[in-house]
């Protein structure tokens, strides 16, 4: 039906290899990104979506701690870090850590997701009792916590090897890690944006011995800067070809830069075509991943939505104090309410389903709509490399 | 009629039915009902341009209104209603832009009197050609005694009025469908322009016929100017249980706007422009618009502040409005207050390269 308009979009030989469930190349990545037709990308993209999670839309009920501001990679887009030297820091001590998880025990959080800046006078032990902290708190929770830019610098003042720290950390409570920190994996955007933190290859090397550890991840990228659309599809390349590896990526989730307070703040912020193009590309091209989600906080409730026609299947959570991309007036939305988030997927279609952190399914709400049954369930996937 | 009917019939270039229109408006598949609207929005504009204009809506308080100290109701900053010398001051503000449109809607407890509208409109024309003056519907329909007494029309024109706007502006209940299409039509009969929207918590009306009613008094009378969508009256709409969601008071949720856009263009291909409503659905929500038929951005909305030096703040620039036009494929091209496309000249720091070369 759409055949014709889809030619006229110049995508028909993509629309063929989807529908033939074929793997898309490099080339084909950098003319969907260079494609303004969001339409056309965004059916394309439905089809994957469907085949892999059929109607449903996940959410969790989440709370997210930034238990430190302090941070020495001083990268370019950031508007959240305050330097080592600076008074104006906080690190949340354990006891803050453990309090933060009291003071929302009336929200029924099933994980905790705690990711901070690379403060250089935390000792390794510092980690291990955060993350004790949270799981004693709410032994219930999954924990989820630190980007590999901080798995990096936790190894390195472990000064041991990376599996015996994941071993260890693992043993205080942490159940996943966030997957952030990867920023675009190009040595051209490392050396111009955030020279100081790990590279792409390094980020990579984490992630896999991460998976070989027995802890699995997500994957993120954060788009709207500087990057070009061959940067971004190089990107989708180099995840997947991990994934292809370890199996150990649960979501991919698209981060979409936010320019105020940095020092890229002469650069214009993401526009809603832009984010749905992202999550859309990025659904089409991550093939072997289960889930892309849409980060309602970054994008807007509004996009986060649509998205999930969009080739999202997931809206992220119910976020109780996300920090990092909080302006200073206090205008971003910090919680969306278990009932507002069901609105939300209900209005748009689609099967509301709360997951737990490795996507198994808590709560599935009755479907209002006529679209097909989902075709395929994952709860939970498998984790090819195991620990080895 | 299925969807799939429907968008046959579309895609191959036929009208669609009020049948074909309530399966496009029961249809959850945005990029595919997206798909539909765009092949109906580039049939009607092959170029695919998309306009859009300085200004904004500002409430106008007669001088009862602004005796008043002690309203029963606080009423914002930003929608603290002007008198006429604020009004003036934003028109030649506006005017100095090189083009305008200003949208006049009262706000408050007392309406302003016919002979303090017809004073303003006289005003604001007789100095400043430039800027083209509208009434939202509402305040149309009371000066009217809702379609009552239609004599007040002429003289409104005759006074400057370029335009009625049909969508919901300020706070004020609106007028039952009856009354908006008694008096969209007089409108037209007396040769002044409006626009069309989606009735603001019309719950009660068929939101298909409702289509159907604009498109056959377009058909009569072609004065028609624009659309401007919310969502279609409620939620849910196979769902009559669900409570009504009043569109301009509590925003309508993104994929029900961008839905009921879709499917309206689909109905109304006789309508030219179709807006984006990004003052009610945020900038992102708007340039997504763009795909779902959308092809006039509408304005960059206006926040006065200040009495005896007022300041007028675009909420978006033409410079961001730009931006987002042609990151949804488009090419930008400054409107006038009465969606006639501006020459280069007449625009103030705006050069349509794309079209100019």
């Amino acid at each position: 039906m759409f055949r014709d308009y889809l030619t006229q979009a110049g995508l028909e030989d993509i629309f063929e290899r989807v529908q033939a469930e074929e793997r898309l190349s490099y080339e084909d990545g950098v003319r969907l990104y260079r494609s303004p037709d969001l339409n056309a990308i965004g059916f394309l993209a439905n089809i994957v979506r469907e085949r892999k999670n059929g109607n449903l839309a996940y959410f969790v009920r989440n709370q997210h701690i930034n238990y430190t501001d302090v941070c020495n990679k001083f990268c370019r887009f950031c508007s959240f870090y305050v330097g080592p030297r600076d008074a104006r820091g906080y690190t949340l001590t354990p006891d803050d850590i453990q309090a933060r998880v009291y003071r929302a025990r009336d929200f029924p959080v099933t994980e905790i997701h705690m990711v901070g800046g690379i403060n250089p006078a935390l000792p390794y032990s510092y980690y291990l009792d955060i993350v004790r902290a949270a799981k004693s708190a709410r032994p219930d929770a999954h924990i989820k916590a630190f980007t590999m830019v901080e798995i990096a610098q936790i190894v390195k003042c472990a000064r041991k090897p990376a599996g015996e720290v994941f071993a260890e950390l693992k043993a205080a409570g942490l159940d996943s890690l966030p997957g952030g920190g990867a920023e675009v994996l190009s040595d051209r955007i490392h050396s111009e944006l955030f020279p100081l933190k790990q590279s792409g290859d390094e980020w990579l090397q984490l992630a896999k011995a991460a998976h070989r550890a027995g802890l699995r991840s997500n994957a993120t990228m954060l788009y709207g800067h500087i990057e070009t659309p061959e940067e971004r599809a190089e990107h989708m390349i180099r995840l997947r070809s991990l994934q292809d590896e370890t199996g150990g990526f649960l979501t991919f989730i698209p981060l979409s830069f936010h320019p105020e307070n940095t020092e890229l703040d002469h650069l214009p912020p993401t526009t809603g075509l832009e984010d749905l193009r992202q999550l859309a590309v990025a659904r089409l091209m991550l093939d072997n991943f289960d889930h892309i989600k849409s980060f309602w906080i970054m994008i807007t409730p509004a996009v986060a939505q649509a998205s999930l026609w969009y080739g999202a299947d997931d809206v992220d959570g119910t976020v109780v104090e996300y920090e990092i991309t909080r302006p200073e007036d206090g205008s971003t939305q910090q919680r969306l309410t278990r009932e507002s988030l069901v609105e939300l997927i209900v209005e748009a279609g689609r099967v509301p389903v709360e997951r737990d952190n490795l996507y198994n399914i808590l709560e599935e709400h009755g479907s209002t709509n006529p679209t097909p049954e989902p075709s395929h369930v994952p709860t939970g996937g498998s984790l090819r490399i195991l620990v080895s | 009629m299925t969807f799939a009917d429907t968008a046959a019939r579309v895609m191959g270039g036929d009208s669609i039915t009020r049948q074909g229109a309530t399966s496009l408006i029961d249809y959850c598949n945005l990029p595919e009902i997206g798909m539909l609207a765009c092949h109906v929005s580039r049939r009607v504009h092959p170029e695919r341009v998309v306009t859009f204009a300085n200004g904004g809506a500002l409430p106008f308080a007669g001088r009862d209104q602004l005796s008043e100290t002690n309203p029963d109701v606080p009423i914002p900053n930003s929608m603290r209603p002007l008198g006429k010398d604020e009004l003036m001051r934003s028109a030649a503000l506006l005017g100095e832009s090189g083009s305008g449109e200003i949208t006049l809607y009262s706000y408050g407890s007392r309406r302003p009197s016919l002979g303090e509208w017809l004073d303003l409109l006289e005003a604001i024309t007789t100095r400043f050609a430039a800027v083209a003056p509208s009434i939202s519907t509402v305040d149309i329909a009371s000066l009217c005694r809702d379609g009552q007494d239609l004599g007040c029309l002429g003289e409104l024109k005759a006074a400057g009025l370029k335009g009625v706007r049909g969508e919901q502006v300020g706070l004020r209940p609106p007028v039952s469908p009856e009354v908006w299409l008694a008096v969209h039509r007089a409108v037209h009969e007396s040769g002044t322009w409006s626009t069309a929207a989606c009735l603001p918590g019309a719950s009660k009306t068929n939101p298909v016929e409702w289509l159907f009613r604009i498109r056959e008094l377009q058909q009569d009378t072609g004065l028609f100017k624009a659309f401007a969508s919310g969502a279609i009256g409620v939620r849910g709409l196979g769902d009559p249980s669900q409570p009504a969601r009043p569109i301009g008071t509590a925003t309508a949720s993104a994929f029900l706007f961008l839905r009921s856009l879709a499917a309206a263009r689909c109905v109304l291909d006789n309508i030219p422009y179709f807006q984006s409503s990004w003052e009610s659905q945020g900038a992102k929500i708007g340039e997504i618009a763009l795909q779902f038929g959308a092809n006039d951005f509408g304005a960059t909305g206006l926040v006065a502040r200040g009495a005896e030096t007022i300041r007028l703040t675009p909420i978006l620039s033409t410079d961001e409005i730009e931006r987002l036009i042609r990151d949804s494929g488009h090419t930008p091209w400054q409107r006038s207050g009465d969606f006639q496309r501006l020459q280069p000249d007449m625009m103030s720091g705006y050069r349509p390269l794309a079209l100019m070369s």
